[in-house]
C-alpha cells in the first residue's frame, strides 16, 4: 500500500535520511524503531509533507497512485489518506475547544462518515468524552483522543510518532494495544524497540539515516545495533544483564563513509569502515552476530551506615489541596542504591525535593549525615545541602548553556569557597563520572556534547561537592536507550567504589530492578512494596507491582 | 470569597497611599488660599484657622478616618480650591474622560490586533517587516510631540480640525488619533508576538498536521489562544487610561479627569487628588475584577 | 518635554514659514465675541475665588469695579468720583450715584462699608486684599469716610484702586469664601459672568448698562488652554483672540509675521532677581554681596535670556517707570572692580581658580525653577559670569514647590530658609507702592513678610522708618528713592531684569486692547472708553 523507494531527507545538504525503502502493507503494522536523530521522525513527516521548509526531499512515497514525496498541495490527503498520530499528541490538542468539537471539525473537514461518539468508542472513551475539554482528561485519554482524531477521515494509513513517550508504563502497554488492534496499515515511530516488537507486523530499525534491520515478526534480529538495542532495554528479570552501548550516534552530517554503526560495533572490520552494507535480505551488516557489550555490574549488598534517614514523610499541596505524601520511611544506606519507582503522580519527585531540602515537609524528619535536615533554614540550610548531589532529568536545560565544562564542574566548590587546586579536583570528579578526564574537554560548552555526556557532567558537578547521599531524578529517562546502561554503571562503581548512597528515581522498574539494591514502589503516596531489587523482581507480592512487571 | 478579600485589601492599601503619598508632597495647599505675597501677611494663627476651616490642618489619621467614611458613604468633600463637591467634579470630567479614552481603546484595541495578527502571518514577508518597523517607530514616539505636530499640520495649515477643546466629533478626532497612534504600537507587538508563539505551539502544528487548512487553522486553533493574553492587557488599559491622559488631556484642553488630577496635584487639592485617585484605582481593581472574572470563559483551562 | 517643546516650536516656525501668507483682514475695533485663552482654571471669578493674580484678578476686575482705577501712573475715578484728604489719613470719597449691581440692586454707600468690614474678616483669596491700614470706615449720605491707622500717601493706588467692591445682598450670608458660586460672582462691571463649566470654560456678556459706556465687545469666551504651544497654534487658526501668555522671545518674530496677529507691548514690573541668603556666610557681609554683585553682567542677561525683550534690573529694585519711581541708579557690572574687591576680601584663588574665603573655598549653590526657560538661561550664564571671578556656582533646578520650600518655607519668612542663592521673582504689585516695597527689607518679619534673604541692616530700617513717616505724595517719593540708594548699597539681592509685556492677539478679531502699565491688555479700559 505504502511503498517507499530510495528516500533521502537532506537539511541545508545534509542527510538525516538517506536512501531509505521501506513497504508498509494494507493493515500491516510497521515499526520504525532507533534512537533520536536516526532519521526516524524525518522520514515519517516527510510522508505527510509536515517538514520544514529547509528539508529538501528526494526518492518516492507511493500510496497508491500517489507519490507523497512529490506533493505539494496536500488537501484531501493529510488527514484523509494518510493521518498522523504527532509526536507528543497529549498536549497537541486544541485547549479551548471540547473533545466532541475537535472530532466533528475532523470529521467534516475530512468527510468522514463516523459519529463523534462512535470514534470515541473505538479508542475505548466513552461518549461523555465529548463534552471534555482535553485538560479534564488523563495522558492516556487525551493520546486516545488524538489517535480517534486521525482516524476520523478514515485513512487508509496511520503514522503514528512516538505515540507512548511521556506516558506511565501501564498506559503505554494500553495504547500500543489499541494502536495493534485497529486493524489499518500502520507505521508505528518509536524508540522503544522491546515495547513494540509484540505489536509489529515488521520492525525496521534505523541507525544514522539508514535503514540497519527490516525483519517480520517472529524472526531473530541479527544486526548488532538491534541486538545492543534489545540488551540495553532494562528487563525485570535479574537473570537478564542490563548493557548498554558505548559510544554515541554520529550528529547530522558527521557519519563517516561504510557502516554507519561500525565505530561503535564490537564486531567491526575494516570493510565495515570503507564500505556501505547494502540492505540485503532486510539487514544491512558485513558481519552479523552476537556481540558483546558491557553490562551494569551486579551489587553486593552494602553494609554501610545510614546517610539519609526520612521518618514519617507527610506533604500536602495547601494551594491545590493534593496530598502527595501519606506518610512514607525511607532509609539509604551508604554504598547501596535504592530505587524509587512510581508513576506520574505518585509523590516520588515530591520526595526527593524534600530529601533536597528543597521542600518543606508538612510532616516528618529528614536526616542527612546524621544531621536533622528538616528545621533548617538559610545559611544552616545550605550548609548540609551541600552534602548532597542532585542530577536532574533533563540534560538538555539543566546545564547553562554559556558555561565552559570546568566551570560547571567546579561550581560547588566555588560556591562552597574550597581552597586549594579546584582543577585536580573538577578532572577527578569528571573521571569518576566516566568522561575523559582531559583538560581539552573541560573547555568544552554544554552545546557541544551528547545527552549522556552532558548527563555525566551533571554527575561529575555533584561529585565535585563531595556529597554523601546523590539523588539522580529520573536521570536517564531522556537519554538514549543505548546510554542509559552505561549512565547507571557509574552510578554502581561510585556507590560500590566511593561508598556514595544514591537514590534513583525512576519511573521504569525495569531500570531500577537492573540497577538498584533495594526498591521502594511509590503509588499515590504511599509506600505498596519494598525490598532488595532481586527479591523483588522475582516475588512482588502487591498486585501493583505484579502489574508494574508485566 | 477569598478573591473579594483581596481586592478588598488592594483598595484599602490603595486608599491609604493615594491619602499619604500627596501629603508627602512639598508645599501643601495653602497657596490655594492666596498669593504667596498675600499668604506671607497671615499670622500663624489665621493659618491655622484656614487649615481648620478646610480640614487640611487636623491630624492625619482623623484626616485619613474621614477618607475612608467619605469613601464608603459616597460622600468625597469639596475640591479646596473651587468648594465644589469633588463627587460633581470628577462626575463631571469623567464622561469626557470615558469617551475619549473609550473611543481610542476600541480603535487601537481592533486596529492593533488585527495589525498584529496580520504582522505575524506576513513576519516573512516584506509587509510584515514593515509593519513591525512602524509598530516600533510608532511605540516610542512622545504623545506631547504627536499631538502638536497634529495640531499645526490638521489645525494651523490645512485648518480643518478644531485645535482644543471638546464638544464635538471634530474636537475628538486629533486626541483620538494622537492615542490611537501612540497606543497602537504595544497592541501591535503584544498581539504579533502571542500570535507567533501560538502559531509554532504544539497544538496549533498538530491541527496543521492533522490537514486542517490555513485559513481555518488561524481562525478557529489560533486566534483565540492568542488573544486569550490581550485580553488581558486590554481590560488593564481601560483601567489606567480612565485615570484620563494627562498629557493629551493637557495638550489638547480637553476637559477629561487627566487634567482634573493634574491640576489637583499642581495645586495640592488633597480632596480633588484623593477623589482622582480613587476613581483611578477603582477603575484598575475593578478592570483587573472583570479580566479574572471572565477569563475563564475565553479559557476552559482557567475553570475551577 | 523641553526638547519635544524646542521640536515642535522648530516645526511651527518651519510649516509657517512655507505657508502662503492668508489675505491681511482690517483690524477690528469693536467684536461681538472675543474668545481669550488662558493657562488654568480661575474658579468662579469672584475676589475670594480666583487661582491667580495674573490673570485671574485682571479677569475679577472685569466683573467687579473698584472705588478708583489705576490710569497711568496715578489714579482716576470709577465707583468713586474723587478722593477728598488733607492729611492722608482720613479719606472721603463720594460715589456715583445710580449705578446698579448686575442683577439691579442700586449700589450705595453700605455696600462699601460691607465690602472693607468683610475683607477685614476674610484674609484669604488671591484678589482679597489686606484692609488692616483702615481704621474705621463710615458710610456719610452718598459719600464713604476711610480713616487709616497711619497716613498713607498712597492708599488710593495701593487699595482703592485694588479693591473690588462686594454686593452686600449677597455676600452678606457667604461663610466659606473660597465656596462662593458663581451666583456671588455679581458686580457692577462692565461684564457678567453668564455661564461656567469646567468644559467649556467662561462666558462674559457685556453690561449694557455700564456707568462707563456700552463695552465694545458683546462677549468675551474665557477658555483654558494649558498648554503655552496649543494656546499659539489656536490664535493662528483663529479660534483665539488672545492669549494671556507672555510670548516667550524666540517665538516672537514667527508669530508676529502673521498677518492677522498683532502683539501688544509694554512694560512689565514683575522682576526677576539673584537673591542671596543673608544669614548665611559669606552673604551676611555686604561687601561679599555687592562683589560678587559686579561680576554679574544685567545687559547681557537681557541681551542673551531674553533675546532683548526686557529691561536690565536697577540695584535699587524698582523699574524706572513704576508708579514708585526715583531716580535709574548707574549700573554695578564691572569684572576688575569685582576682583579687586575680593582680593581686597582676602579671597585668594585656590586650586582650580575657585577663591578661597575665610578658610572656605567661594562654592555655592544656586537654586532655579525648572519651569522657568528665562531663568534656567541666566542661572547658567550667572556661573559663567562667577566663574571669570573665581567664584564656582553649581546650579541646581528644582520644581517650583520643592524650591519654595527651601526659600520661603510656608510662605513665612519667621521659619527660615536653607539655601546660599536663588534665582528668584516678584509679581508686579509688589513694586506698586512703596510701602509694598519695604515689606522686602524690613528687618522685623511682621513688617517684612517678604524679607526671604532674612536681610537685616540698621541704616535700611532707618530708612524704612522715615519712608513711613511721610504723609504726602512728594516726600514719599523723595524717602524712596533714599532707600533705593541703600539698597543698592547693600544688595540684599540682586535685581536681573524685568521682562517685557508681549501679548498676542488676533488682529481682525478684535484690536481694541490698550496698554496699562502694571494691568497689561487684559482690563477694562480695553473694552470700554
Amino acid at each position: 500500500m505504502l511503498s517507499i523507494t530510495g528516500m533521502s531527507v537532506c537539511y541545508d545538504g545534509l542527510p538525516a535520511v538517506d536512501r531509505v525503502s521501506l513497504d508498509v502493507g494494507d493493515g500491516e503494522i510497521v515499526a520504525l524503531v532507533g534512537e533520536s536523530g536516526c532519521g526516524k521522525t524525518s522520514l515519517a513527516r516527510a510522508l505527510l509533507g509536515l517538514l520544514p521548509g529547509s528539508a529538501e526531499v528526494t526518492g518516492s512515497a507511493m500510496l497508491g497512485d500517489d507519490d507523497l514525496a512529490r506533493r505539494t498541495d496536500w488537501a484531501g490527503v493529510r488527514g484523509r489518506k494518510i493521518a498522523i498520530v504527532p509526536q507528543g499528541a497529549m498536549t497537541g490538542l486544541s485547549p479551548v475547544h471540547k473533545v466532541g468539537a475537535q472530532i466533528e471539525e475532523m470529521l467534516t473537514l475530512h468527510g468522514g462518515r463516523a459519529r463523534p461518539g462512535e470514534l470515541l468508542d473505538r479508542v475505548g472513551l466513552g461518549a461523555e468524552h465529548l463534552t471534555c475539554h482535553p485538560h479534564e482528561l488523563s495522558g492516556g485519554q487525551r493520546q486516545r483522543v488524538a489517535i480517534a482524531l486521525a482516524l476520523a477521515g478514515e485513512p487508509s494509513l496511520l503514522v503514528a510518532d512516538e505515540p507512548t513517550t511521556g506516558l506511565d508504563a501501564i498506559v503505554q502497554r494500553q495504547v500500543l494495544a489499541l494502536l495493534a488492534s485497529l486493524g489499518i496499515g500502520m507505521l508505528i515511530v518509536s524508540h522503544d524497540l522491546a515495547a513494540l516488537a509484540p505489536h509489529a507486523d515488521r520492525v525496521a530499525v534505523m541507525y544514522a539515516g539508514r535503514l540497519a534491520e527490516d525483519r517480520p515478526k517472529g524472526a531473530p534480529p541479527r544486526h548488532p545495533y538491534t541486538l545492543g538495542l534489545l540488551t540495553a532495554t532494562p528487563a525485570t528479570d535479574r537473570s537478564i544483564p542490563w548493557g548498554s552501548v558505548p559510544g554515541s550516534a554520529p550528529p547530522l552530517g558527521q557519519a563517516r563513509p561504510g557502516c554507519r554503526f561500525a565505530p561503535r560495533c564490537p564486531l567491526a572490520l575494516d570493510p565495515c569502515h570503507d564500505v556501505d552494507p547494502p540492505l540485503v535480505d532486510g539487514l544491512a551488516c558485513h558481519h552479523p552476530g552476537a556481540p558483546v557489550y558491557p553490562v551494569v555490574p551486579r551489587s553486593t549488598p552494602s553494609a554501610g551506615t545510614a546517610a539519609a534517614t526520612l521518618t514519617g514523610i507527610r506533604h500536602t499541596y495547601r494551594r491545590r489541596g493534593v496530598q502527595a505524601l501519606k506518610g512514607v520511611d525511607l532509609e539509604v544506606r551508604s554504598g547501596e542504591i535504592v530505587g524509587l519507582v512510581g508513576e506520574s503522580g505518585s509523590g516520588k519527585s515530591t520526595l526527593a525535593r524534600i530529601a533536597l531540602g528543597l521542600i518543606k515537609p508538612t510532616a516528618g524528619r529528614v536526616v542527612v549525615d546524621g544531621e536533622e535536615l528538616t528545621g533548617r533554614t538559610g545559611k544552616a540550610l545550605r550548609l548540609l545541602q551541600r552534602r548532597i548531589g542532585f542530577v536532574h532529568q533533563d540534560p538538555y536545560d539543566s546545564l547553562h548553556p554559556g558555561m565552559r565544562v570546568g566551570a560547571l564542574v567546579a561550581e560547588p566548590l566555588v560556591v562552597a569557597g574550597t581552597p586549594g587546586d579546584r582543577e585536580e579536583k573538577v578532572l577527578a570528579a569528571l573521571e569518576a563520572a566516566g568522561l575523559p578526564c582531559e583538560r581539552e574537554f573541560l573547555r568544552r560548552f554544554p552545546g557541544q556534547l551528547s545527552g549522556g555526556q552532558r548527563q555525566r557532567v551533571s554527575i561529575a558537578r555533584a561529585l565535585a561537592g563531595e556529597p554523601v547521599l546523590l539523588i539522580a531524578d529520573e536521570a536517564t529517562s531522556m537519554l538514549d536507550v543505548s546510554t542509559r546502561a552505561g549512565i547507571a554503571t557509574t552510578l554502581r562503581s561510585l556507590a560500590s567504589g566511593r561508598g556514595l548512597a544514591v537514590v534513583f528515581v525512576t519511573h521504569d522498574l525495569g531500570e531500577a530492578v537492573q540497577a538498584c539494591d533495594r526498591i521502594v514502589v511509590l503509588r499515590s503516596g504511599e509506600i505498596v512494596e519494598h525490598g532488595p531489587a532481586a527479591d523483588l523482581a522475582a516475588a512482588p507480592a502487591h498486585p501493583y507491582t505484579q502489574e508494574l512487571l508485566k | 470569597m477569598r478573591r473579594i478579600l483581596e481586592y478588598g485589601a488592594v483598595v484599602v492599601i490603595a486608599l491609604l497611599l493615594n491619602f499619604l503619598l500627596p501629603r508627602a508632597l512639598p508645599g501643601g495647599p495653602m497657596k490655594l488660599f492666596g498669593s504667596p505675597e498675600a499668604l506671607s501677611r497671615l499670622t500663624e494663627a489665621e493659618r491655622a484657622q484656614i487649615a481648620q476651616q478646610y480640614g487640611f490642618g487636623r491630624p492625619l489619621p482623623e484626616q485619613f478616618a474621614d477618607y475612608l467614611t467619605g469613601v464608603f458613604t459616597l460622600d468625597l468633600g469639596t475640591s479646596l480650591s473651587d468648594g465644589r463637591p469633588v463627587a460633581e467634579a470628577i462626575g463631571e470630567a469623567l464622561p469626557w474622560t470615558l469617551l475619549l479614552v473609550g473611543t481610542s481603546i476600541v480603535i487601537t484595541c481592533v486596529l492593533g490586533v488585527a495589525l498584529g495578527v496580520l504582522g505575524a502571518l506576513r513576519r516573512r514577508r516584506g509587509g510584515g517587516a514593515g509593519l513591525l518597523g512602524t509598530a516600533i517607530v510608532l511605540d516610542s514616539l512622545p504623545a506631547f510631540w504627536l499631538g502638536m505636530l497634529l495640531i499645526v499640520v490638521f489645525g494651523v495649515q490645512l485648518n480643518v480640525l478644531p485645535t482644543y477643546g471638546a464638544g464635538t466629533l471634530a474636537h475628538l478626532v486629533l486626541p483620538v488619533t494622537t492615542l490611537v497612534v501612540t497606543g497602537l504600537g504595544y497592541f501591535f507587538l503584544y498581539t504579533r508576538s502571542s500570535m507567533l508563539t501560538v502559531l509554532t505551539s504544539e497544538p496549533v502544528q498538530h491541527a496543521h498536521a492533522r490537514g486542517v487548512p490555513y485559513g481555518r487553522l488561524v481562525r478557529r486553533h489560533a486566534l483565540r489562544p492568542a488573544l486569550l493574553p490581550v485580553h488581558t492587557i486590554v481590560l488593564m488599559e481601560i483601567g489606567f487610561l480612565a485615570g484620563g491622559s494627562i498629557v493629551i488631556e493637557t495638550v489638547f484642553a480637553y476637559p477629561g479627569l487627566g487634567r482634573l488630577t493634574f491640576g489637583a496635584i499642581s495645586a495640592r487639592d488633597y480632596p480633588l487628588m484623593q477623589g482622582a485617585f480613587l476613581v483611578l484605582t477603582l477603575m484598575v481593581v475593578a478592570m483587573n475584577a472583570i479580566a479574572d472574572a471572565t477569563y475563564p470563559l475565553l479559557d476552559p483551562r482557567a475553570r475551577q | 518635554m523641553k526638547y519635544s517643546a524646542v521640536l515642535v516650536f522648530a516645526l511651527v516656525a518651519t510649516l509657517a514659514a512655507c505657508s502662503g501668507a492668508p489675505a491681511q483682514r482690517p483690524a477690528a475695533q469693536a467684536a461681538k465675541t472675543v474668545t481669550i485663552a488662558i493657562s488654568s482654571d480661575e474658579g468662579t471669578l469672584t475676589p475670594f475665588t480666583n487661582e491667580s493674580g495674573y490673570p485671574g484678578d485682571n479677569l475679577v476686575k472685569l466683573i467687579f469695579d473698584t472705588l478708583l482705577v489705576q490710569k497711568g501712573e496715578s489714579v482716576a475715578p470709577s465707583l468713586a468720583t474723587a478722593v477728598e484728604t488733607t492729611d492722608n489719613k482720613v479719606f472721603r470719597l463720594p460715589l456715583r450715584t445710580g449705578v446698579t449691581w448686575q442683577d439691579g440692586r442700586p449700589f450705595t454707600a453700605a455696600d462699601v462699608v460691607f465690602s472693607v468690614e468683610f475683607y477685614r474678616e476674610n484674609l484669604s483669596g488671591d484678589s482679597a486684599i489686606d484692609v488692616r491700614p483702615i481704621r474705621t470706615v463710615k458710610a456719610d449720605g452718598d459719600a464713604v469716610t476711610m480713616t487709616l491707622a497711619a497716613p498713607d500717601p498712597e492708599f488710593p493706588l495701593r487699595i482703592l484702586s485694588d479693591m473690588a467692591m462686594l454686593p452686600k445682598h449677597l455676600w452678606e450670608s457667604v461663610t466659606k469664601v473660597n465656596e462662593a458660586g458663581t451666583d456671588k460672582a455679581i458686580g457692577t462691571g462692565p461684564f457678567r459672568l453668564t455661564a461656567y463649566d469646567k468644559e467649556r470654560g467662561y462666558t462674559l456678556t457685556a453690561n449694557p448698562g455700564y456707568f462707563g459706556g456700552k463695552p465694545k465687545v458683546d462677549t468675551v469666551k474665557v477658555n483654558v488652554i494649558p498648554q503655552e504651544t496649543t494656546q499659539f497654534a489656536a490664535l493662528r487658526t483663529g479660534e483665539v483672540s488672545l492669549s494671556v501668555r507672555n510670548v516667550p522671545p524666540q517665538q516672537r518674530a514667527s508669530l508676529q509675521s502673521q498677518p492677522n496677529i498683532g502683539i501688544a507691548e509694554g512694560t512689565e514690573f514683575a522682576s526677576t532677581m539673584l537673591q542671596f541668603n543673608t544669614t548665611r556666610p559669606p552673604f551676611d557681609r555686604a561687601e561679599v554681596r555687592r562683589a560678587l554683585a559686579k561680576a554679574v553682567d544685567v545687559r547681557d542677561l537681557v541681551k542673551t535670556a531674553l533675546l532683548g525683550q526686557g529691561t536690565p534690573g536697577n540695584p535699587g529694585f524698582v523699574h524706572p517707570e513704576s508708579p514708585v519711581g526715583g531716580p535709574a541708579l548707574p549700573p554695578l557690572f564691572d569684572v576688575e572692580a569685582a576682583k579687586r574687591e575680593l582680593d581686597a576680601l582676602g579671597a585668594k584663588p585656590g586650586p582650580g581658580g575657585v577663591r578661597t574665603l575665610d578658610g572656605k573655598p567661594m562654592s555655592y549653590e544656586l537654586l532655579v525653577q525648572s519651569t522657568s526657560t528665562d531663568r534656567l538661561r541666566s542661572a547658567e550664564l550667572i556661573r559663567d559670569m562667577l566663574k571669570n571671578v573665581g567664584v564656582e556656582i553649581k546650579v541646581t533646578s528644582l520644581d517650583p514647590d520643592s524650591l519654595d520650600t527651601k526659600v520661603w518655607p510656608d510662605y513665612d519668612v519667621k521659619k527660615g530658609r536653607n539655601y546660599d542663592l536663588t534665582m528668584w521673582g516678584w509679581s508686579a504689585p509688589v513694586m506698586q507702592t512703596s510701602s509694598q516695597i519695604v515689606s522686602l527689607f524690613d528687618s522685623d518679619p511682621e513688617d517684612g513678610n517678604l524679607n526671604i534673604g532674612g536681610f537685616a541692616d540698621a541704616g535700611v530700617d532707618k530708612a524704612i522708618d522715615e519712608l513711613k513717616a511721610t504723609t504726602t505724595p512728594e516726600k514719599r517719593a523723595e524717602a524712596a528713592a533714599a532707600l533705593q540708594q541703600k539698597i543698592a548699597e547693600q544688595l540684599p539681592f540682586l535685581t536681573l531684569y524685568y521682562r517685557n509685556g508681549a501679548y498676542a492677539y488676533r488682529k481682525d478679531a478684535y484690536a481694541g486692547w490698550t496698554w496699562q502699565n502694571g494691568l497689561g491688555v487684559l482690563h477694562s479700559g480695553s473694552f470700554v472708553g
